[in-house]
């Protein structure tokens, strides 16, 4: 049996909302049409006059408080570059400056390849190789550099090369304690396991390694 | 100078946070001065906030590169700031000090929130006054539109708003201010 209205429910009834202004409801619309952040012309001009005001600078009490508190905490250039405390070698303060010291074997092998491979010029016999690109024939322990049998083929291969290291990358670098920076290096491997038949498998497994770094 | 002074400005650290602070400081001390109800406290909210962004920093706790400080500051200044508000009200409910509020109004005075270059002290005080006169939810996404330079979203993130929100309070807010400087307008008064 269907309930009879009160007399109360239906002067409610009777009752319409208000509309909403035209305001509001261009609001409404903007933001279901996902304009709502756009700015008018009009807006945008008012908005250029009062950014035309500076905010007055810091305090220089406080200021100098926050470069001091600031100052213990690295300062990040970009996902790569960090800049760390203390003093610089030179003595004189730059905008930027980027220091790295990468401390892991295939870095110093690839380091130590290039330089030899530089140096190094195919000879007949055993004689010692000469510097490319220089008339004198001037031998490599003149100028420092130790000497390096000539090899019959220059074969020059990655670091990696008949190892079972296949790449590494450089993660990030952390704070750990007590403030230490360590660089995050994740090298990838490739285990070779001989299987059954003579069949050879290689298996993927990565590594993560913390390289302390140098913040002097 | 002492040792230490010429130690820590001399890394490149500290080279680095100073041109950072030169460019930010200002923005994040005006965003300050609108959350809090005087120069000092503006100040003690601003340090604090920094002090966490670096505690933070050190410990290998925060998400994010440069690019994520400046929203984490005007969060934080915010949330110091409600902090701060709540602690004074209930010493200000235990204290009532007429003399004392009367001296906070004269000091803000000599404190303004803008610099007067290329303009004049007239414009720069009608502007401070329209801001302060605007309410606060209009004012705190002004200020950090116009001159913190953040986006709707990260208006929006920071004041626990949607970014709609935060576009239409900065479209309400500039109507407002607006009519608050017509009238020196129209004298021909201010500069904008």
């Amino acid at each position: 049996m269907q309930k009879i209205p009160s007399s109360e429910e239906q002067q409610l009834s009777k009752l319409t909302p208000a509309a909403l202004d035209d305001g509001f409801l261009a609001r409404l619309t903007a933001s279901a049409e996902g304009t709502a952040a756009q700015l008018s012309p009009e807006e945008m001009d008012f908005e250029a006059s009062l950014r035309r005001m500076k905010p007055r600078n810091v305090p220089s009490a406080l200021s100098a408080s926050l470069l001091e508190t600031l100052s213990t905490a690295p300062f990040a250039v970009d996902e790569k570059i960090v800049l760390f405390n203390g003093k610089s070698r030179t003595g004189t303060t730059s905008k930027k400056s980027n220091i790295f010291r990468f401390n892991i074997a295939a870095a110093a092998a690839v380091a130590l390849l290039g330089s030899i491979a530089a140096f190094m010029v195919p000879q007949n016999g055993g004689d010692a190789p000469i510097i490319a690109g220089n008339s004198s024939s001037t031998s490599l322990e003149e100028v420092g550099v130790p000497y390096v049998p000539p090899m019959d083929n220059i074969n020059l291969s990655t670091a990696s090369f008949d190892t079972p290291l296949d790449e590494a990358s450089d993660e990030v670098v952390i704070w750990s304690y007590p403030m230490q920076p360590q660089r995050i290096m994740r090298p990838t491997f490739f285990d070779e396991n001989e299987g059954a038949n003579n069949s050879n498998t290689k298996q993927l497994h990565r590594q993560y390694g913390l390289i302390p770094v140098s913040n002097d | 100078m002492s040792a230490i002074e010429v130690s820590q400005t001399d890394s490149p650290a500290a080279t680095a946070w100073r041109a950072w602070l030169e460019e930010h400081a200002p923005k994040l001390f005006l965003f300050a001065r609108n959350q809090t109800r005087s120069h000092e406290d503006a100040q003690d909210v601003l340090q604090d906030a920094i002090v966490k962004l670096v505690g933070k920093i050190r410990d290998g706790e925060f998400v994010g590169g440069q690019e994520a400080w400046q929203p984490y500051l005007y969060t934080t200044i915010r949330r110091l700031a409600i902090d701060l508000s709540r602690k004074d009200d209930r010493r200000k409910r235990r204290e009532d000090n007429v003399s004392a509020d009367i001296e906070s109004e004269q000091f803000e005075a000599f404190h303004p929130w803008f610099d007067n270059d290329g303009g004049d002290d007239e414009t720069r005080d009608q502007l401070e006054d329209a801001l302060k006169n605007l309410p606060p939810k209009f004012s705190e996404v002004i200020i950090m539109k116009v001159w913190g330079d953040r986006t709707f979203a990260e208006i929006g993130e920071a004041l626990e708003i949607s970014q709609n929100t935060a576009a239409s309070r900065y479209r309400y807010g500039l109507e407002a201010l607006k009519r608050e400087l017509a009238t020196a307008r129209r004298r021909g008064d201010l500069s904008i």
